[in-house]
């Protein structure tokens, strides 16, 4: 199986369902804030266990690419950003709507998110083979050291406080060790609770930690009645289109690297590409003014980069984001391990998914360009009764994860975990990587101290390995230095 | 609010510690290392003090103002316990009431607490609803939902 037979299995019209399901279900997520992709998924995980594999993958990654679609909706007419990586398009989105270009700030960026999510795909094509090649070279050390690099990576990146990432991340990896230990069965901290001793799911942690807290925050600061621009024309200008053209090349290319980082959120690709427009534009004074540039550069990053971090999953089996951890996750609880070997184990499936996300970004601008409307119907909705209708769905979910009632325990703790999370500024992305990443790190970890008996330094000698350990201590040292204010300081003086 | 605020970060260094030295208490109690390789409390005994460790650094971190939440109003708390309180009574009645008569509360709770719509509307849209997704999770999805103890929702199915 290659690409080829990914795309015919991809064009039957079970997968094409389960695309045309995601992404819709992407862009309401996308539409409506307060409710993240993270959320919807974990919503939706249970799922997976009762439909096709491979169509709960593609459907799964349809949400999450797709709801950097919907996003910009809001952004776009009512000024306030679906998702955080459409919180730049604000900035020239909404001023377009204001001078009644709605419609066409809508339409470019639809067409340039395509372009760039059909661009990283062809990149996920191009280096998948070669990546997950050269992981296959990579022993239980190498395994484990590669995963401390992007969970610090991660915790690193943030938020803006690396102490309080470090404290999420250790919080969720100690809650990823509940359940029966992987080397000799041991239960740890089930307390005599059937259902602990498989661990703790993380479906209905992350529908509480996303979905229940972010409900709770948004209704605690109710907003008042939704003005919306008017979308009068649809069809971009040819001009728009040709300053459009360049943004949406360069914001693909940002996107594209920065998707490979783990930690890395696609918000931070979306401002890069801003800055990089705007400092490459013959008209910077026109940027926060209504600058097409300033909708297309951003909008193509951040799809680019929702699409290729999917890369390091397939590959590698290193989510970068957490409602990738929870892609990672259907591929568990259905007995696949992502990484290398799925490209030589599990073809049919892999190049499925990755032959779908063509077909997804045709399909979000079937979303986008002709029904657009539908989305601002939905805006209208009020609040109250969209978390009403998300609560309940919530409540299913975590009841289907354990059929029991367990499962909503879970969700309310968690829901309070969050919301106390959000009121301390604490970061949620860490906790939730580290409660996915922890079983496969202990493991890893495990089997590399028993490939070195009593002398766990011996791991260090492999070059990878001390290479990427060495990589964690540069990222935690300048990140350190960097959140206490002395790096600034240090370069201050150098430069003195 | 600054004051409630620094209460609300020790009483959470507190808890974290704690929490953090019970693990590692349990995890003591696990084995650590033994002639097979790691022990089943190794894991937890390096995570619970490493995060013990990283609290009272956080704990002792001078408060940046922009670390600082605004305050809550009133109408503020009452919708966000609407929502909490809603999902713990359907974990208390669901098993009694079954999936469709809780959900149904629950939704209409919600929308009248956090909405202010119309009672009729608001009974309305959750009967609708909660039906809706009855049909949806239990017939369409085969997703096996709590049903009623009380005879005569249970013999209607719900």
């Amino acid at each position: 199986m290659n690409l080829m037979g990914g795309l015919q299995a991809a064009l039957t019209p079970s997968y094409i369902l389960f695309a045309v399901l995601g992404t819709g279900l992407g862009m309401l997520v996308g539409v409506l804030p307060g409710l993240g992709p993270a959320a919807a998924t974990a919503l939706l995980l249970p799922l997976t266990l009762s439909l096709d594999l491979t169509g709960s993958i593609i459907m799964l990654a349809a949400i999450y690419y797709g709801s950097q679609f919907g996003g910009t909706i809001t952004s776009v007419l009512l000024n306030v950003p679906g998702e955080a990586s459409s919180a730049i398009t604000c900035l020239d989105g909404h001023p377009m709507a204001k001078k009644g270009k709605a419609g066409s700030a809508l339409t470019v960026a639809a067409l340039v998110s395509a372009f760039a999510g059909v661009v990283a795909t062809i990149g996920i094509i191009v280096a998948a083979p070669l990546l997950s090649g050269l992981a296959l070279r990579f022993g239980p050390p190498e395994m484990f050291a590669l995963m401390v690099f992007a969970t610090t990576l991660l915790m690193a990146l943030a938020g803006d406080s690396l102490i309080k990432a470090l404290m999420m991340g250790a919080l969720g990896l100690l809650l990823a060790t509940v359940g029966l230990d992987p080397t000799q069965g041991t239960p740890r901290f089930t307390f005599g609770i059937p259902e602990l001793f498989d661990g703790l799911s993380f479906v209905p942690v992350v529908m509480g930690l996303f979905g229940l807290a972010d409900i709770m925050t948004a209704i605690e600061r109710r907003s008042g009645v939704v003005a919306l621009h008017k979308i009068e024309k649809l069809l971009p200008t040819r001009e728009e289109l040709k300053r459009s053209s360049g943004p949406a090349i360069r914001g693909t290319a940002i996107g594209f690297f920065l998707g490979l980082i783990p930690g890395m959120m696609p918000a931070i690709s979306s401002l890069l590409s801003y800055i990089a427009e705007k400092s490459v534009s013959r008209r910077p004074d026109e940027f926060g003014q209504g600058a097409v540039e300033g909708v297309a550069g951003p909008e193509a990053a951040n799809n680019s980069h929702a699409t290729s971090s999917l890369l390091p999953l397939l590959t590698l089996g290193i989510p970068t984001t957490p409602t990738i951890a929870l892609i990672l996750g259907a591929f568990m609880v259905n007995g696949i391990v992502p990484g290398p070997l799925l490209f030589r184990d599990h073809p049919e499936i892999i190049w499925a998914v990755i032959a779908s996300f063509f077909i997804g970004n045709v399909l979000l601008l079937m979303w986008n360009i002709p029904l657009v409307g539908l989305w601002v119907s939905i805006l209208k909705i009020p609040s109250s009764i969209l978390y009403a209708l998300i609560v309940v769905l919530m409540i299913i979910g975590a009841y289907a994860e354990y059929n029991s009632m367990f499962g909503v325990v879970l969700l309310v703790g968690s829901g309070m975990v969050g919301y106390w999370m959000k009121q301390l500024n604490f970061p949620v992305a860490p906790l939730v990587l580290a409660l996915v990443i922890g079983p496969l790190m202990e493991q890893s970890l495990i089997r590399s101290l028993e490939m070195f008996p009593g002398n766990a330094a011996g791991m260090l000698a492999r070059p990878m390995v001390m290479g990427l350990m060495l990589g964690s201590i540069a990222i935690l040292i300048y990140f350190s230095l960097r959140s206490t204010g002395r790096f600034d300081k240090f370069v201050r003086q150098d430069s003195e | 609010m600054r004051l409630r605020f620094h209460w609300l970060k020790s009483i959470s260094a507190a808890a974290l510690v704690a929490f953090s030295i019970a693990v590692a208490y349990s995890a003591s109690h696990m084995s650590i290392y033994s002639d097979f390789g790691p022990g089943a409390g190794l894991f937890p005994l390096v995570l619970s003090l490493l995060l013990a460790v990283l609290t009272l650094i956080w704990l002792f971190t001078p408060v940046r103002d922009s670390e600082i939440p605004e305050g809550l109003s009133r109408d503020g708390i009452a919708r966000v316990a609407t929502i909490l309180l809603s999902v713990v009574f359907s974990i208390w009645l669901m098993p009694y009431l079954g999936f469709t008569l809780t959900s149904c509360l629950a939704i209409f709770v919600i929308m009248i607490v956090t909405g202010k719509h119309h009672i009729g509307f608001a009974a309305g849209l959750a009967a609708a609803s909660s039906l809706g997704f009855l049909l949806l999770f239990q017939k369409g999805l085969n997703l096996a939902l709590p049903v009623s103890q009380l005879p005569l929702l249970s013999s209607l199915g719900l």
